[in-house]
């Protein structure tokens, strides 16, 4: 067992999400090819794009090598990512607090919005591409966000000073 | 497709098991904030504090726990309501698989890691996903391996996601 292994195993089961996914797309008419796997190991790349077996991996079960099939055929294909990047990180360890609000903004994780302009809020006319805030959360809340926002970004519009 | 079944239509999807959604012009947006504030209050943890986090980052987990027994019906019931928000809350997922392990004899460390998590969620109820829109989509998936990260068993843990993003 070693981490090349672990990498390896995390990067199959992936594929067959993946897999699983493209099949559905398929029946809405959407083709997608040449998929793209982000893993953060270069031996795990190695590995998938080399059809020999070697026997410092005899150990790797086979059903796990499926894999390479995909990536001979084209249709997936494995891409180095370096860890900083790496945000499936968040599914694997308890992270920091600096680290999971980044993964989290990168995954596209918001706080809620208002559909309707008209009656939206002031505030968040007020900065700029802020995210526009419920109208049914009470003023403090409102203004917490605001004041997230601003910690966060460092950014304020010229129209108001707080 | 109305005469096959019995049908009718109520307008735009708002409200639907717990799960709101919001259509507006960047996309669709997905979250559970009035589900988590029931859980908040079902679960008598409104008034906590805040936390940034849901778990701390060297939290250590083990099931020889010599600590007081914890009614299991409730540990499990908050495991199961929580497992609910992995639906637009992909940031606690993690952290509640992790204790939902210890469903089998949950001790007080276990739940004090479990009210941890609701204290999070207290702080950030309103986070939900975006799902932008876009014509032209790629699939792309994402995989990670924690190399025995699990501390009873030794045991190696994997997690993966996969998007839908634009080019």
């Amino acid at each position: 067992m070693s981490t090349t292994e672990a990498e390896y195993i995390s990067a199959a089961s992936c594929c067959t999400q993946l897999l699983w996914m493209k099949h559905h797309l398929e029946d809405y008419q959407i083709n997608a090819n040449n998929i793209t796997i982000y893993c953060d190991n270069t031996a795990v790349i190695c590995l998938s794009k080399n059809p020999i077996l070697h026997s410092r991996e005899k150990h790797i079960e086979i059903k796990h090598h499926f894999i390479r099939d995909y990536v001979q055929k084209g249709i997936l294909n494995i891409q180095f990512i370096d860890t900083e990047h790496q945000w499936a990180d968040i599914f694997t360890k308890p992270l920091t607090v600096e680290r999971f609000d980044f993964i989290k903004k990168n995954l596209n994780m918001l706080i809620r919005m208002d559909t309707d302009l008209q009656e939206s809020n002031i505030l968040s006319n007020l900065i700029d591409d802020f995210p526009l805030i419920c109208k049914q959360d009470p003023p403090d809340v409102r203004a917490h966000y605001v004041y997230e926002h601003w910690k966060a970004t460092g950014k304020l519009s010229n129209t108001v000073t707080f | 497709m109305q005469n096959e079944f019995e049908m009718s239509m109520m307008g735009e999807l708002k409200f639907f098991l717990g799960i709101q959604i919001n259509q507006c012009k960047d996309g669709v947006y997905v979250h559970q904030t009035k589900y988590t504030k029931e859980l908040l209050k079902k679960f008598k943890l409104e008034d906590c504090k805040v936390m940034n986090t849901p778990m701390h980052p060297t939290c250590i987990l083990s099931k020889e726990d010599t600590g007081t027994k914890v009614d299991q019906k409730l540990y499990r019931g908050i495991i199961g309501s929580l497992l609910y928000l992995s639906g637009s809350r992909p940031d606690v997922l993690f952290n509640v698989c992790l204790c939902a392990r210890f469903q089998s004899d949950p001790r007080e460390s276990h739940l004090i890691v479990v009210k941890r998590i609701f204290r999070y969620l207290k702080g950030t109820t309103n986070l939900g996903l975006l799902y932008r829109k876009s014509l032209d989509y790629k699939l792309v998936g994402f995989c990670d391996a924690d190399y025995a990260g699990e501390r009873i068993e030794r045991k190696s843990i994997s997690g993966n996601y996969q998007f839908l993003v634009r080019i």
